[in-house]
């Protein structure tokens, strides 16, 4: 067990990351929130096999109870399985931030709480702090309701599957091998350059210190190469590839 | 003009960022191939048809580090190929 990986992380003025290590696993699910006075916000929280250990990491931090929004970037089980837990174990329903294409899944996992659609919303999200919430569509990147959300305040991108990566080797912070890690999970889940391009090149106008992904490593320093890198990336198009040669 | 060797770096590189610089070099000593921390290559074995020995090291390297290490390159191997025109030696 990498020691970094047990504890909670503060990765900006009372934004944590919570999320949970598993050895010998090539996907790891990062889970942050962030503290902001009457407001708590949960991003992306996470698998239902986890629920035990986030929760002990989000206790260790805040009052649950405090927690009133959700936030998911799409609707996979990795992301989003443990909300009915977490609405089971408080008692309690959120509001959950995301765009309307999710809102028809999400409740598949018998979700009770409600939406806050970012699409129908002017894609933000003022807190009563003031602190806003911008989001930004980058859709089949790889869901077509993919969203990203930007935190104007700690210039954070929470990027969803967006500048994930495959690794067996975790780090917490990218080092100089992470985008290699992170090339080959967007070879594989984006469907294609065109796509990816497109979507990425909408970071360009953000000012953004940090991103913050739901796989992988967050990235810290060099924001512009890793930018510059997907949106070059080739990527996708197993159309155009024969099944045998993709085979094991 | 791109070569095979070329590809095993692409390949080796790709490894370091899955499994790590150390894990993946003590697997290229074995094969062989002498690599440096920035994972160019530094030394090929001598004599070896270069995209014969590619399609060996890359059956070894499933083997040792596992299905993931080829799945993690290999849509950047076809790009690789492909624009390279060099025919791709793990098609039938």
């Amino acid at each position: 067990m990498i020691e970094e990986a047990e504890k909670v992380v503060e990765i900006d003025e009372k934004i944590y990351w919570l999320g949970v290590y598993e050895e010998n696993a090539v996907l790891r699910s990062n889970i942050y929130l962030i503290d902001d006075d009457e407001d708590a916000v949960l991003i992306e929280p996470g698998s239902a096999k986890y629920f035990d250990v986030f929760y002990e990491k989000l206790k260790s931090v805040v009052d649950p109870e405090k927690i009133n929004y959700i936030f998911v970037s799409h609707q996979d089980p990795d992301v989003a399985s443990c909300i009915p837990l977490l609405e089971k174990k408080l008692n309690k329903k959120f509001t959950i931030i995301t765009h309307t294409r999710t809102t028809f899944l999400l409740p598949f996992y018998d979700i009770k709480s409600s939406y806050y659609t970012v699409d129908t919303n002017k894609w933000k999200l003022v807190l009563k702090s003031g602190r806003i919430l911008r989001f930004l569509f980058m859709p089949y990147c790889h869901f077509p309701g993919m969203i990203v959300m930007y935190d104007t305040k700690s210039r954070i991108l929470f990027s969803g599957d967006l500048f994930g990566g495959f690794s067996y080797r975790w780090k917490l912070f990218a080092d100089e091998w992470y985008i290699e890690a992170m090339k080959a999970f967007h070879e594989h889940y984006m469907p294609s350059r065109e796509i990816l391009s497109h979507n990425i090149s909408k970071l360009e106008k953000l000012d953004i210190k940090m991103i913050a992904p739901q796989h992988g490593s967050i990235i810290a320093k060099d924001i512009e190469k890793y930018i510059e890198t997907l949106k070059n990336l080739e990527c996708g198009d197993y159309l155009y590839v024969r099944d045998d040669i993709l085979e094991e | 003009m791109a070569s095979y060797r070329e590809a095993l770096e692409l390949i080796i590189k790709r490894q370091f960022g899955i499994y790590g610089p150390e894990k993946v070099i003590e697997f290229t000593k074995k094969m062989g191939v002498e690599v440096d921390k920035k994972g160019r290559i530094l030394k090929m074995p001598e004599n070896v048809d270069e995209k014969e020995f590619l399609v060996k090291f890359v059956n070894e390297m499933k083997k040792e580090l596992g299905k993931l290490s080829f799945l993690a390159c290999k849509i950047a191997l076809i790009y690789f190929f492909t624009k390279n025109k060099l025919k791709n030696p793990f098609e039938n």
